[in-house]
C-alpha cells in the first residue's frame, strides 16, 4: 500500500524529472516548434509557418506510403518476435543440458548494437559476395545469385528478418522471467489432472503470461516503430523509397533535404500516433500495464 | 540475505558513498566545458573539421596539424575534427545553424550555393594572392567559385572515366569502347554471369545521380539549365535513362542494380567481377594494392552519336566560416595546408587528382595509370550550383531508381522528377 | 524447475530453440568468419565459409590501424559513468513510484513512456543546440548525461516493479525501528534488490555502450571518438574494410557478452518481478 508522503515522493523523482526534463523535453519542445515554423536548411526557425508543414505531409505520396510501410514493418516484426519468441522461451525454461550455453548464444544479437546487426547482415547479403548465396549455390539449388537487397519483396523479407532476430533476445528472455513466475505447482497439478502439454499451455502458462506478454509488445511496437539503424544500412529506402519507414524518411528530409519543417510535422505525428496506439492498446487490454498508463 | 537489513553503515553505506562520488565526477566533468576559442597566452585556438574518405584520412591530417601547430606554436592551435564522409552535411548543416561552425572545413563544392546562401562561407578572393592562385589548377578552381566570388579551394578532385578489363575485352574480340553502341556491345558481349558481369551500375546509397551523369552528359543533356529549371524530361536526358535502363535489362550489368551501392560495385571490378565501371583515380591506387595482377586501363567514357565527350567530375572545397573569430589565422592555417608536399601525400593516399600544379607534374602524376586522368580534367563537367541541390540529387536519384527497378518508365520517372524540381 | 515428461513437446521446443540459436548465431559466425580474411580473400567468387588462409593478425592490426584502444577507454568511461548517473537517478525515482503517493505521480509515469515515443534521430537538433548552450559539444560528458537521461524511462519502470515486490513489512519494521525513508531504502530495500540493480544498470550500460547517432552528432575530436564511431570509419568512401570492421565490431561485443553471461542468472530474476508484476 503506497503511503502519502508528497514531499518525500517529489524530491526522490526530482532528480530524474530533471533530467529528462532537459535531456529529452527540451529538444521534444525544439522538434514540435520547428513543425509549426518556417525552417532554413541549417535547421533554424525563420517565423510561424502555421499547420503549412502538416498540410505538406497530407499531399506528399511518398509520406502516406511510407507510413503505410512502417506499421507493416512494426505488425510484421512485433508479431512474428512475439510468436517465435513465446516457445523459445518455454524452450529455455525447460531443464536440458546446454541451457546456460542456449541462453547466452541467444543473447549475441542483443549484446551488439542495432547498427553492427545491420552491417553484418549488409555484408551476408551482399549483392555478389553473399554467403547465403554462394552456399545456396554450392547446394545447386539456384545457379544465380539472388540479389537479395535489390528488389522490393526480397530486401522487405530481409530487413524484416534482421529486426526480428534483434528483437527476440529481449522478448523471450522477459517471456521467461514471465514464466518463471508461474508457480510450478500449477504445472503439476495440470499434469496430474492428466492435462497434457497443449492444454496446459493454452489454460494455465499462456493466461498467466498475459501481463508480461502485454507490456513487452507495447515496448516492442515502440522501439520497432522507430528503430532507425536497420533499414538504413541494409537499403537507404532504395528503390525509391520502397524500403523506407517513417524515421529514415524523416532522417532523408530533414539532413539529405534540408527540409527540417516538414520532418519535425512527421515526428510530431509519429508520436500521436504511438500515443494513440498505447491508449487504445492498454484500453483493449484493460491492463493497468506499469509502463505508465495507469 | 535477509540477515542483519538493519546494519550499521559498513560495505553499502560505502556503496552508497561511491555512488555519490561517481555522480560528483559526472557533475565536475560537465562543469569544465571545452569550447573556448581562445586560450590562455594569446594563443587563437581554431577548429577546423574535414571529412574522412577513408580509414587513413585522419592519421594523415593529423600529421599535417601537427606540423602546423609546432611551427606557430604560442600563437596558433589547430584542433583538428573528423567526421564520416557521408555524415559531413549533417555535421556542417547543425554546427552552423547553431553558430558552431568550425573556423576552416572540407566541404562538397556543390554545398557553397547553400551554405553561402546562408552567409556561412567567407569569400576568399582578397585573400588569395596571385602567386597562390597560380599554383592551382585554373579549371579546378573555377569549380568553387559561385557568384563570381570564390569560396572553396579544391581538395579531394576527381575526374571519372571508365575502367575497363582489357584482357576480357580482347577476349572477346572488342577495343575500349567509344560510342555507345561499343559500350552495350562490350557490356552484353564480355558478361559471363555469376563469375563476370559487364557494367558496373550502383543504384543504391550515394552518387546514383552521379553515375548517370556519366550517360546524361555524354548524351548532350544536362541536369538543370541556366535558370535552375530541370532539364531533365528533355529528349537527351530521356534517351540517356533508357539506353541505361536497356543496357541492364538486356544483361549487360548485374540484375537489380539497386542491391548495389557505390563501394559494393567499386569492390566487384576490384576483385575482377566486372568488365567495366567508370569512376575516379582512387580504383587504380586500389587496384594495385590489392589485386595487382589485374588487366585494366581507363579511358573517357563513350559519347553517344558523336556527341561531345564531357568527364564527369566532382571535387570537395576546402572553405573558411564567415563567422570564425579569426580569419587571418584560419587563412594562414589554409596556405600552410596547401604546401605540395601535404597535397602530394594526401592526393595519393586517397587516391585523388592533384589539385596544385606542381602535385600534377610530379613523376607520381605523370605515369600512364594517372595522366589520363589529368588529362581528362580539360573536359571536366562539375556539378551544377543550386542552393537546393542536395534536394534535387535526391529527386534525381528517385527517378533512376525508378526507371532501373521498373517502377516506372524513364519517361515517366524523369517527367516525374521534373515537375518536382520546378516546384523547389 | 518443471519436470515435464520428454515427450515429443519436449523436443520440438528444443528443435525450435535449436533453430532459432543457430540463426541468430549465424551472422556473427559468419563475422567471424570474414573478421580472419586476408583482404584479398574478402572478395573471392563464389564466396566460402572459411577463409583458405586464417589472418590471424587482423586482430593484432585493427588496433593500429585506428586508435582503436583509446575508443575502448572512451567508450568504458562513457558507458560506465552514464550507468551510475542512470541508477542514481531511477533508485529513488522508481521507488517513489513503488511507494509513495505524490501528486503528479500518474503525469510522471506517462512522461517516462512519451520519452520512449522519440527516436533519438529526431532529437539530435534540440540536444545539439542544448549542449551547445551549456558548452558540452564534443566533451564525452554530454554522452554521459544524453545516455543516462535516455534510458531512464526503463530502469525507473523495472526497478519500480521490483521494488514492488518486496514486502511492505519489513520496510515498515526498519522504519519503527527509527530508520528515515532514505535509511530504509539504502539499508532494506536495495541490498534485497540486487537483481533488479544488476539487471536495469545492464541496460543502460548496453545502451550506452552501443549508441552511434548521437556520439556522431556531439562528438568531432578523433580523441573523444566512442567504439560504435571508430567502428564506423572503417565504412570508407569507397571500400569497405569488411575484415577489420568485423574484427573490430567483435571485439566490442565481447565485454557485453561477459557481462551478460556474468549475470544471466539476475537478469531473468530481475525481469521475473520487475517486468511481470
Amino acid at each position: 500500500m503506497p503511503r502519502s508522503e508528497p514531499l518525500v515522493g517529489l524530491l526522490f523523482i526530482l532528480p530524474t524529472v530533471v533530467l529528462v526534463g532537459v535531456i529529452v523535453f527540451y529538444p521534444i519542445v525544439e522538434t514540435a516548434l520547428m513543425s509549426f515554423s518556417n525552417v532554413n536548411s541549417l535547421a533554424q526557425r525563420e517565423g510561424f509557418a502555421g499547420l503549412a508543414n502538416y498540410q505538406a505531409l497530407l499531399s506528399d505520396t511518398v509520406f502516406l506510403r511510407v507510413l503505410a510501410q512502417t506499421v507493416f514493418w512494426t505488425v510484421a516484426v512485433v508479431g512474428i518476435t512475439t510468436v517465435v519468441s513465446i516457445p523459445v522461451a518455454l524452450a529455455l525454461n525447460l531443464n536440458f543440458h546446454g541451457r546456460r550455453l542456449a541462453r547466452a548464444l541467444l543473447i549475441v544479437p542483443w549484446a551488439a548494437s542495432l547498427m553492427i546487426n545491420a552491417i553484418i547482415w549488409r555484408w551476408i547479403l551482399d549483392g555478389q559476395h553473399s554467403i547465403i548465396n554462394g552456399t545456396l549455390m554450392r547446394l545447386h539449388l539456384i545457379d544465380q545469385p539472388i540479389i537479395w537487397l535489390g528488389s522490393e519483396g526480397t530486401a522487405w523479407a530481409a530487413i524484416i528478418l534482421v529486426g526480428i532476430l534483434v528483437s527476440i533476445p529481449f522478448t523471450s528472455f522477459s517471456l521467461l522471467a514471465g514464466l518463471q513466475s508461474v508457480p510450478s505447482e500449477l504445472y503439476e497439478a495440470a499434469m496430474v489432472d492428466g492435462a497434457g502439454f497443449w492444454a496446459s499451455f493454452w489454460h494455465i502458462t499462456l493466461p498467466l503470461m498475459r501481463p508480461v506478454l502485454i507490456v513487452t509488445t507495447l515496448l516492442n511496437v515502440i522501439y520497432v516503430f522507430n528503430s532507425f539503424p536497420i533499414p538504413w544500412v541494409l537499403t537507404q529506402g532504395s528503390p525509391a523509397y520502397r524500403t523506407d519507414i517513417l524515421v529514415t524518411y524523416i532522417y532523408k528530409r530533414a539532413f539529405a533535404e534540408g527540409q527540417f519543417g516538414p520532418a519535425a510535422a512527421m515526428a510530431m505525428l509519429i508520436f500521436v500516433l504511438l500515443l494513440a496506439f498505447s491508449l487504445t492498446f492498454s484500453h483493449i487490454t484493460k491492463e493497468r500495464a506499469k509502463v505508465g498508463i495507469k | 540475505m535477509m540477515k542483519s537489513p538493519f546494519a550499521r553503515p559498513g560495505r553499502r553505506a560505502r556503496r552508497a558513498l561511491a555512488l555519490a562520488l561517481a555522480v560528483a565526477t559526472v557533475a565536475s566533468l560537465a562543469a569544465c566545458g571545452t569550447s573556448n576559442n581562445s586560450a590562455s597566452g594569446g594563443e587563437v585556438e581554431l577548429r577546423f573539421l574535414f571529412p574522412e574518405y577513408s580509414a587513413k584520412t585522419t592519421p594523415l591530417m593529423k600529421t599535417m596539424v601537427d606540423d602546423f601547430n609546432t611551427a606557430n606554436k604560442g600563437e596558433i592551435k589547430v584542433n583538428l575534427e573528423t567526421a564520416p564522409w557521408d555524415k559531413m552535411h549533417d555535421k556542417l548543416a547543425v554546427s552552423m545553424g547553431s553558430d558552431q561552425a568550425p573556423d576552416v572545413f572540407g566541404y562538397a563544392t556543390r554545398w557553397i550555393s547553400e551554405f553561402a546562401g546562408l552567409k556561412q562561407l567567407a569569400p576568399l578572393d582578397d585573400l588569395l594572392t596571385a602567386d597562390f592562385r597560380e599554383g592551382f589548377n585554373q579549371k579546378v578552381l573555377d569549380a568553387g567559385v559561385y557568384e563570381d566570388k570564390t569560396y572553396g579551394l579544391p581538395v579531394a578532385v576527381s575526374a571519372r572515366l571508365l575502367f575497363y578489363r582489357t584482357d576480357v575485352l580482347e577476349d572477346a574480340g572488342l577495343s575500349a569502347p567509344e560510342t555507345w553502341d561499343d559500350l552495350m556491345e562490350a557490356a552484353t558481349k564480355s558478361a559471363n554471369p555469376p563469375e563476370l558481369y559487364g557494367l558496373g551500375v550502383p543504384a543504391s546509397g550515394i552518387e546514383v545521380d552521379t553515375f548517370f551523369n556519366y550517360f546524361l552528359y555524354n548524351n548532350g543533356g544536362d541536369i538543370l539549365d541556366a535558370d535552375g529549371k530541370s532539364m531533365l524530361s528533355e529528349p537527351e536526358s530521356v534517351e540517356a535513362l533508357e539506353f541505361l535502363t536497356d543496357l541492364v535489362k538486356s544483361g549487360g550489368s548485374q540484375p537489380e542494380p539497386s542491391g548495389f551501392t557505390r563501394e559494393q560495385v567499386i569492390e566487384n571490378f576490384k576483385a575482377g567481377q566486372l568488365a567495366m565501371y567508370p569512376t575516379g583515380p582512387w580504383l587504380t591506387a586500389m587496384i594495385k594494392a590489392d589485386n595487382p595482377s589485374m588487366k585494366f586501363a581507363a579511358v573517357p567514357f563513350p559519347t553517344n552519336d558523336g556527341k561531345e565527350q564531357q568527364t564527369v567530375s566532382v571535387t570537395d572545397s576546402l572553405g573558411m566560416s564567415a563567422n570564425g573569430a579569426h580569419q587571418a589565422e584560419a587563412w594562414k592555417f589554409i596556405e600552410f595546408m596547401y604546401q605540395p608536399k601535404y597535397r602530394q601525400v594526401f592526393d595519393e593516399t586517397e587516391g585523388m587528382l592533384p589539385e596544385l600544379n606542381a602535385v600534377a607534374e610530379s613523376a607520381y602524376y605523370q605515369t600512364p595509370e594517372y595522366k589520363p586522368f589529368i588529362d581528362a580534367l580539360a573536359t571536366a563537367k562539375f556539378q551544377p550550383q543550386h542552393p537546393k541541390f542536395e534536394q534535387i540529387q535526391q529527386i534525381e536519384t528517385v527517378a533512376i531508381q525508378k526507371a532501373l527497378s521498373g517502377l516506372a518508365s524513364p519517361q515517366e520517372a524523369l517527367d516525374e522528377a521534373t515537375a518536382k524540381i520546378d516546384k523547389l | 524447475m518443471k519436470r515435464h515428461e520428454r515427450g515429443l513437446s519436449w523436443w520440438l521446443l528444443l528443435a525450435f530453440l535449436a533453430v532459432v540459436v543457430a540463426v541468430s548465431i549465424f551472422p556473427f559466425a559468419f563475422a567471424l568468419s570474414t573478421s580472419l580474411r586476408p583482404r584479398a580473400e574478402l572478395f573471392s567468387f563464389p564466396p566460402t565459409w572459411f577463409p583458405k588462409t586464417w589472418a590471424w593478425e587482423n586482430f593484432v592490426t585493427v588496433w593500429t590501424a585506428v586508435p582503436l584502444l583509446r575508443y575502448v577507454l572512451n567508450s568504458v568511461v562513457v558507458s560506465v559513468l552514464a550507468t551510475l548517473l542512470n541508477m542514481a537517478f531511477a533508485i529513488p525515482a522508481g521507488y517513489a513510484l513503488a511507494r509513495l503517493n505524490f501528486p503528479g505521480k500518474r503525469l510522471f509515469r506517462q512522461a517516462l513512456l512519451v520519452t520512449q515515443m522519440f527516436s533519438p534521430v529526431v532529437l539530435l537538433i534540440g540536444l545539439f543546440r542544448f549542449m551547445n548552450q551549456v558548452h558540452l559539444l564534443d566533451n564525452n560528458a554530454s554522452l554521459v548525461i544524453t545516455y543516462a537521461a535516455l534510458s531512464l524511462a526503463f530502469s525507473v519502470w523495472f526497478l519500480a516493479g521490483y521494488f514492488e515486490s518486496i514486502p511492505i513489512e519489513i520496510e515498515e519494521a526498519a522504519m519503527m525501528d527509527g530508520c528515515t525513508r532514505v535509511g530504509a531504502l539504502v539499508r532494506v530495500v536495495l541490498p534485497m534488490s540486487k537483481p533488479a540493480l544488476v539487471a536495469s544498470g545492464v541496460f543502460a550500460f548496453i545502451w550506452a555502450w552501443n549508441e552511434f547517432m548521437i556520439a556522431l552528432t556531439f562528438i568531432s575530436t578523433p580523441d573523444n571518438r566512442t567504439l560504435p564511431l571508430g567502428i564506423y570509419s572503417f565504412l570508407g568512401q569507397y571500400s569497405v574494410e569488411w575484415n577489420y570492421l568485423m574484427a573490430a565490431a567483435l571485439i566490442a561485443i565481447v565485454p557485453v557478452l561477459i557481462l551478460f553471461l556474468l549475470i544471466e542468472k539476475n537478469l531473468v530474476k530481475g525481469l521475473t518481478a520487475g517486468a511481470v508484476k
